[in-house]
């Protein structure tokens, strides 16, 4: 949720801004090239990367062996993500649930607390 | 923007960078922007990126484990050297009165006709491997300052400069206390021998770590030159090695013949008197100088070898 102007759940995607994750996240549907990444992660996260920050991501996620390129198509060449990307992936996935997980019963928590003062009682 | 402008925003990012994803980036450009101009927030994307790759290449070295091998055994073999050189002025001073030992027997080796030939042996090991690592280290400088780019070659530029800037200082130190201690009357006393000998060790490990980084440098960059690198490497492992043997069989002839010259004050210097610390100071920093040098030629080899499996 965009904190500043009461945003909506769009806009909590929209102000995602890690380009590796989202380039794996993206990866792990299908092989997609350079365009077909930023079109896609633009539509899954409400954010569009920068040709210089998409390429970035890219350099340094092929340097690590998490992705892998394949054969060009014109000058257009298709990533693919690799058994090692995946499993970063899953343990990516997993720590932001964790994260999300706590912080669904902190929230929880809080509304509770609200509800308890609104209605007079004391938690 | 321009297909022009475009290319020249490319030019932000390293050469190797550009060969390998310039096409493919041109062609996102092209796809997202294909009549329009990129925009200020697209450019700015580019060029900071751009920067952000030239740093990367200049401080990091992601997958580069073989290369970073290759340039860590050449500097092994620097340090390596560099410890010969301290063993062996060492043991020159040692050497100085050895022909002048009174000869109790001939013993073993020839007595002092057979280290006089060791001797010999020692100084063409000496002068071979400091051709040789003088050799590698211009073939460096020379590699590095051709293929390195931009802000790589100043910091290669800045290397030999705080090199030759630390030997000019030092070496004026040098001068000035052996000055004061020629001056009749006057001694530089223990301080003053003690701030000569930090001098001296402050030259070296400039000189040496300046040597070191631009080896790495030179050797991390192409692979051209590295055969010959190699060849060298081992010349000098080889040369130290020997050195050592020399060293040995020339101690060994010496105290067979003048038994009482290695362990007396003859063999003591200006700063230790008592002969056996001299020579066991020596004898380690040669054995530690000609191991090093192996490990490093061997590394050197061992990651050239590695490469050429790779590429292949």
């Amino acid at each position: 949720m965009d904190l500043t102007t009461g945003g909506t759940a769009a806009t909590l995607r929209g102000r995602q801004n890690d380009p590796p994750l989202l380039i794996l996240l993206s990866l792990a549907e299908s092989d997609k090239h350079g365009h077909a990444l930023a079109a896609d992660i633009e539509q899954m996260a409400g954010v569009r990367l920068g040709p210089g920050t998409l390429y970035g991501a890219i350099t340094r996620l092929e340097e690590r062996g998490l992705i892998e390129p394949l054969a060009p198509d014109g000058r257009r060449r298709p990533y693919r993500l690799t058994e090692t990307g995946l499993a970063a992936l899953h343990a990516e996935v997993a720590e932001l649930r964790q994260l999300a997980d706590a912080g669904s019963a902190r929230v929880a928590a809080a509304q509770n607390r609200r509800a308890y003062r609104a209605m007079g009682w004391t938690a | 923007m321009s297909s022009v402008s475009r290319r020249a925003l490319l030019h932000a990012y390293p050469r190797r960078w550009r060969e390998r994803y310039g096409d493919e980036l041109l062609g996102l450009l092209d796809e997202d922007h294909p009549e329009t101009a990129l925009g200020i927030a697209a450019s700015a994307d580019l060029f900071v990126g751009g920067l952000t790759e030239r740093a990367t290449s200049v401080f990091g070295v992601p997958g580069r484990a073989a290369d970073s091998a290759a340039g860590s055994g050449f500097g092994l073999l620097a340090w390596g050297w560099c410890l010969v050189v301290l063993g062996g002025v060492s043991l020159a001073k040692v050497a100085e009165h050895a022909s002048q030992a009174p000869q109790t027997s001939p013993g073993i080796l020839g007595g002092v006709r057979g280290a006089s030939v060791a001797f010999d042996v020692i100084q063409w090991c000496a002068v071979v491997g400091s051709v040789c690592v003088v050799v590698l280290a211009a073939l460096a400088l020379l590699v590095a300052l051709r293929t390195a780019r931009g802000a790589q070659r100043g910091r290669i530029l800045a290397r030999g400069a705080f090199a030759g800037g630390a030997i000019v200082v030092a070496a004026g130190f040098l001068v000035l206390v052996a000055h004061a201690a020629s001056v009749p009357g006057q001694h530089i006393g223990p301080a003053g021998q003690t701030a000569w000998v930090l001098a001296a060790a402050a030259i070296g490990s400039a000189v040496f770590a300046s040597l070191t980084r631009v080896l790495v440098a030179a050797f991390d960059a192409v692979a051209p030159p590295r055969g010959l690198g190699v060849a060298l490497a081992w010349v000098v492992a080889a040369s130290t090695t020997m050195l050592v043997a020399a060293t040995s069989a020339w101690g060994a002839a010496i105290a067979a013949a003048s038994p009482r010259f290695l362990t007396g004050p003859a063999a003591g210097t200006t700063f230790v008197n008592d002969g056996r610390t001299v020579i066991v100071v020596t004898s380690t920093a040669l054995v530690a100088g000609a191991v090093l040098s192996v490990l490093g030629a061997w590394r050197a080899a061992g990651s050239s070898t590695h490469r050429t499996a790779s590429a292949s």
